[in-house]
């Protein structure tokens, strides 16, 4: 669905990702892990147009991004939940339900709100709560249930997981689940590997910038050198 | 201080703080979404009120169609002042000041062109021509039509765009650019029309209040500048950022302004040519003491929030 | 067809042009050079000109030995008559009138200036400042307006005869007071270029950039805006006192908002940051100035009944938009070699090359050293805590940094490692716990403080001073600079020597990290690798005892992140530093570290040498997962 050839990414003047090439699959739940520093975000950054990329080539289903506007990214059915600022805390809960249906149709609107409080329950009770009074696991459900209710083909998210107790971790992800069971295309970047990998069907890895692993979850869990590539002992 | 002075100072509390709060909320709005003290706010007051003079004086005496007329003058003067500085300033990413001195510039040239028309047309200091009829009269309080006409209207105003902003699709999406804005793009809020309908909202508010207060009082080219200290007391009052506090604000800086003023001046003495110190005293006070204004106080999901 | 006198056309214009100089450099001070919106100058200005309205009116007589008439009302003829002759008749009267308005202004100004923005520039917002400013300024005119013995309140006084008015012919005095003002306006100029050009002009120029990292590098900063407010204020009241004397009169009328605006024209024309271009906006508004009151004259002759003020102004906020759009950088932008040491290192290079052709020594690389058993602990933290809102991003953390260690701090995305890094700085206030250094409590201390005490901190994105020049870079950290007192700084030579020995340090760190060819070139024309060895560098020069790094080899290329890695032993060999280091590029940071600490949301999970951690189970499992 998302290729990506060659690319050499980063910020202002520092190269980040190092001629990286890897392709996500249509449907299925993606994660890339990596070490801290190793360009998981810049890579996802890198797909929205949100930072510098000094070459390569990056096409959804053959379309270039590179060049476009992150609006015009988004447009095409991208959503992309950030690890910070992802929701509107000022607002109560249901008006930031509200903004997120923005591009669909008027006429699917009631039945796409009624879709999302089946799949985030909790969102419901919390209806005209302001946002920013959300707690860890309930913030990053409504950052990933406004950036769904957008009508997206295609999901990136930026450690959802961050700060989030193991338990409503697992939550996340299992919600995370039940969207690509309804036929979203997800890719998540992740530190903490092994929870992640009992819930996403393929994982890449990324070391300095560079691939060094990819593979399907069980692949992954049982590689030793991707556990040994983490800490950066030999 | 006796019952009638305070009556009457009551009542120029309601109808001078009904006007600062439409006026201060149009800073709030501007400083909310489109991160910008503007300061030729002033200025289209005063364009609302000259083009309601001027309609005015044309034979136009329906109150509506008065208000309408400065209501488009003002938006105009908003939406253009966005489109031909504003914003290309922005795309440009210049720095905070720059975007205050170019709001400076603009409000320096709308006064000299309004300047420049009553100059030649001899419209200084005068008053929108709707036949003044008195409704009521007692002691040194007088409550005219125009009264009558320009309270409600500005409280009914206040209260349609408090609706609008915490009801309306169009209010929330302000709101949200208010509050993240980059979110905002993301998820698809048109962003550039947003700013444009903000910016009428503010510059067409402006000039309505402008055509009020030309009502009660008389046109002239300053009259907005006059006014804006007092006005941007009532918006910090607000934090810049609270709907609710700075209308609050508003009636606070006109209390003060008016029943405070004549209270210190009936038992103090004190003079009041010293009333232009009570804003800027309120300004220092809650910047120094609660840069936070009411804001936090009226903290409810429907408030604006940088 | 009026008659244009030439002469006294050219006489009123440089008159003008002096007054407006000193009103333009003042901004140019504040804003330009140190970026404080000074939204009030027409304030500044007409403390000036009140003072001279009252010192004419109440000291002349006094001084002239005449009895003091009330300068308004019934009395105000006889009270103007008596003006006109002391000012005719006793020039000494006159000249010492004159000082003591100056210095009376001078003052009151500075004062209001210096005040004022020591108490407004430590709100949370800096813009505040130009808000005050604003709307303070309104505010005294219109009570000055409304005071009726100050200066006669809507009438004015009028009739203020300039110093030379005893001279008798009106050419010939004028011309002096032209030369009275040029003098003034060179002596200002003169001195806001020495002083752009010294350590103090270094300091401001990083404060308008950067204040948290200039707070960082252990400069006062409150103090060193509102000490160049205090001066700003003083140039603007002395223009103001021209001003006053040059009209003739004093009126609240003149000291608006559109002043100010004014001033601001000339700046941002002529180029901000740019005393030469202050200049040139001063000249060229006061040219525009005169031409439209000739033009205006000429036109009402021809019967046209436009007012020509209003057009001016237009004309000026017009000037305004194109300049901020089209040329913020203004007519004759800021130039970037401003400071003296430029000169003595290109100096000192040109020497080099004739002494020893192509010197190219290059740092040795020095390969990873090991601490020596039983240091003294340097940094030590005690159940250090820090709550964000409800969220606790630090939980009791103790740890203990050894002199002349090198020590790794590590922990995943969250795990609280810039938290603690930004507590020891003192760039976040400590929810609870302690910080000691060197045996002395320094919890709570200000990011200026704590350098102070010899801690110093690297940021993860570079952050330099992007528009200033390599060696600026370098030494603006150097503290105890003679010249960074402003009223050191316009005196060159007593601060000359030790600017030639910094710059010469400065030369040295910059060789060893191969940026010196590069020393004035701007910072933000480096490329990223080069960012990063120049921000070690510039940490070098504060001297510090320890140093906090918060990942120094983010997004560099792996070769030069263990070339930034050797740096860092060889300054631990060499200077004796020690460093607590925030990195994730393991491999390279357990070739060098002495002992590591690990953090885990917000808690200290493990602790021990590099082989220790890497074996470490629990280590692993947050790194790679539960």
């Amino acid at each position: 669905m998302i290729t990506v050839q060659n690319l050499t990414a980063g910020y202002g003047k520092l190269e980040i990702l190092q001629d990286l090439s890897l392709s996500f699959a249509h449907g299925q739940f993606s994660a890339v892990l990596g070490p801290n520093g190793s360009g998981k975000s810049t890579l996802m950054k890198a797909i929205m147009g949100l930072n510098t990329v000094f070459g390569g080539a990056i096409a959804l289903n053959g379309r270039e991004l590179i060049g476009s506007a992150t609006e015009a990214i988004s447009a095409l059915g991208i959503a992309y939940v950030p690890q910070r600022e992802n929701i509107f805390d000022e607002l109560t809960v249901r008006e930031n339900l509200q903004l997120g249906m923005r591009r669909r149709p008027r006429e699917q609107r009631a039945s796409a709100l009624q879709e999302t409080l089946e799949i985030f329950p909790i969102l419901g009770r919390r209806g005209s709560q302001r946002a920013g009074l959300l707690s860890g696991g309930e913030h990053q459900m409504l950052a990933i249930a406004i950036a769904w209710l957008g009508a997206p083909t295609l999901m990136l998210l930026d450690e959802p997981s961050a700060g989030l107790a193991p338990a409503v971790a697992t939550d996340v992800f299992r919600s995370l689940q039940d969207l690509r069971g309804r036929g979203i295309t997800l890719i998540v970047v992740e530190q903490n590997a092994r929870r992640i990998l009992r819930y996403c069907d393929y994982a890449f890895v990324l070391r300095e910038g560079r691939l060094a692993f990819e593979g399907s979850a069980e692949a992954c869990l049982q590689d030793e050198e991707t556990i040994k590539g983490y800490l950066g002992v030999h | 201080m006796p019952p009638a002075l305070l009556t009457t100072s009551l009542v120029n509390t309601l109808q001078i703080g009904s006007l600062y709060a439409l006026m201060a909320l149009g800073i709030t709005l501007t400083f909310s979404v489109m991160k910008l003290p503007n300061f030729a706010h002033a200025e289209f007051v005063s364009a609302g009120a000259y083009a309601a003079l001027i309609i005015s004086l044309a034979g136009v005496l329906n109150p509506l169609l008065i208000m309408a007329a400065a209501f488009v003058i003002g938006a105009l003067a908003a939406l253009l002042s966005h489109l031909l500085v504003f914003k290309p300033l922005e795309q440009r990413q210049v720095s905070f000041y720059t975007l205050i001195l170019a709001s400076f510039a603009i409000g320096l040239i709308l006064r000299y062109l309004l300047f420049l028309l009553a100059d030649s047309f001899n419209l200084f200091d005068l008053r929108i021509a709707i036949p003044l009829r008195i409704l009521f009269r007692q002691d040194s309080l007088i409550l005219s039509n125009l009264f009558a006409w320009a309270v409600p209207t500005s409280l009914l105003l206040v209260f349609l765009l408090t609706l609008l902003l915490n009801r309306s699709p169009l209010g929330r999406e302000m709101r949200a650019l208010a509050n993240n804005p980059s979110l905002a793009r993301v998820i698809g809020i048109p962003v550039e029309r947003v700013k444009n309908a903000t910016w009428l909202i503010v510059g067409g508010l402006a000039g309505v209040a402008g055509a009020l207060w030309g009502m009660q009082t008389a046109v002239n080219p300053l009259m907005g500048w006059a006014a804006i200290i007092s006005v941007f007391a009532a918006a910090i009052l607000g934090g810049l950022s609270s709907f609710s506090g700075t209308i609050l604000g508003a009636y606070v800086v006109a209390f003060s302004e008016n029943t405070i003023m004549l209270f210190l001046n009936y038992s103090f003495s004190l003079d009041l040519a010293y009333k232009p110190a009570i804003p800027f005293i309120i300004i220092i006070a809650v910047l120094l003491i609660r840069p936070q204004g009411f804001s936090a106080l009226l903290r409810r999901g429907g408030d604006l929030k940088r | 067809m009026i008659h244009l006198d030439i002469g006294a056309t050219v006489i009123a214009v440089m008159t003008l042009f002096g007054i407006y100089s000193l009103m333009s450099i003042s901004l140019n001070l504040e804003y330009g050079v140190a970026g404080l919106p000074n939204f009030g100058q027409a304030l500044f200005i007409s403390i000036g000109a009140y003072t001279a309205g009252l010192t004419y009116t109440r000291l002349l007589p006094l001084l002239a030995g005449a009895e003091a008439i009330h300068p308004c009302g019934p009395t105000m003829g006889q009270a103007l008559q008596l003006r006109s002759e002391i000012m005719a008749a006793q020039p000494v009267a006159g000249f010492f009138n004159l000082g003591a308005t100056f210095l009376l202004a001078a003052l009151i100004a500075g004062a209001v200036g210096f005040g004022v923005s020591y108490v407004t520039l430590r709100l949370k917002e800096e813009w505040f400042l130009a808000l005050v400013l604003l709307v303070g300024g309104e505010t005294v005119r219109i009570l000055v307006r409304g005071a009726d013995d100050l200066i006669c309140s809507h009438n004015g006084i009028s009739s203020i005869a300039q110093p030379f008015y005893f001279i008798g012919e009106p050419r010939s005095s004028a011309l002096l007071f032209m030369l009275l003002t040029l003098a003034l306006a060179l002596l200002a100029y003169l001195y806001s270029q020495r002083l752009l050009h010294s350590p103090y002009g270094r300091m401001l120029k990083g404060l308008r950039e950067n204040e948290a990292v200039t707070r960082g590098l252990g400069k006062g900063i409150s103090l060193a805006r509102a000490q160049i407010m205090l001066i700003g204020s003083v140039i603007a009241a002395i223009a103001g006192v021209l001003f006053a004397l040059n009209t003739g009169f004093v009126n609240t009328n003149d000291y608006v908002v559109t002043l100010t605006l004014d001033v601001w024209v000339m700046v941002v024309l002529g180029g901000i940051g740019n005393n030469r271009g202050a200049v040139l906006g001063a000249a060229m508004i006061a040219i525009l100035d005169r031409a439209t009151q000739v033009a205006a004259i000429a036109l009402n002759m021809g019967g046209s009944p436009i007012e020509f003020n209003y057009v001016r102004y237009i004309v000026y906020g017009i000037i305004l938009l194109l300049m901020l759009r089209y040329r913020p950088q203004g007519l004759l932008p800021e130039s970037r070699l401003t400071t003296r040491a430029h000169e003595m290192v290109k100096r000192l290079l040109a020497q080099a090359a004739d002494a020893v052709p192509a010197a190219t020594a290059r740092a040795k690389p020095m390969q990873p050293t090991k601490l020596e058993a039983g240091a003294a602990p340097l940094l030590k933290l005690t159940h250090l805590r820090k709550d964000f809102g409800g969220l606790r991003a630090l939980h009791d953390v103790s740890l203990t940094v050894p002199e002349g260690a090198i020590i790794g701090l590590i922990g995943p995305n969250g795990s609280g490692k810039s938290t603690l890094i930004n507590l020891v700085a003192g760039a976040e206030t400590i929810t609870g716990g302690q910080v000691h250094f060197n045996g002395e409590d320094i919890s709570g201390l200000s990011a200026d403080a704590v350098f102070h005490k010899g801690i110093l901190r690297g940021y993860q994105e570079p952050a330099l001073y992007f528009k200033m020049t390599v060696l600026d870079n370098l030494l603006l950290p150097i503290p105890n600079q003679i010249g960074e007192k402003p009223w050191r700084a316009p005196l060159r030579r007593s601060w000359e020597a030790q600017e030639s020995a910094n710059a010469e340090a400065a030369m040295e760190a910059l060789r060893q990290v191969q940026l010196l060819p590069h020393y004035d070139t701007l910072a933000s024309d480096l490329s990223g690798g080069q960012m990063k060895l120049l921000e070690i560098a510039r940490a070098m020069m504060g001297a510090p005892k320890l140093l906090l790094l918060d990942e120094p080899t983010a997004g560099v290329a792996p070769a030069l992140a263990y070339e930034i890695f050797q740096h860092i032993a060889r300054l631990r060999a060499e200077a004796g530093v020690t460093f607590l280091i925030v990195e994730h590029r393991l491999e390279i940071l357990f070739d060098f570290v002495d002992y590591v600490y690990a953090l885990h949301l917000g808690k200290l999970l493990a602790a021990g040498d590099a082989a220790a951690i890497a074996a470490d189970a629990t280590v692993r499992e947050v790194y790679f997962g539960d």
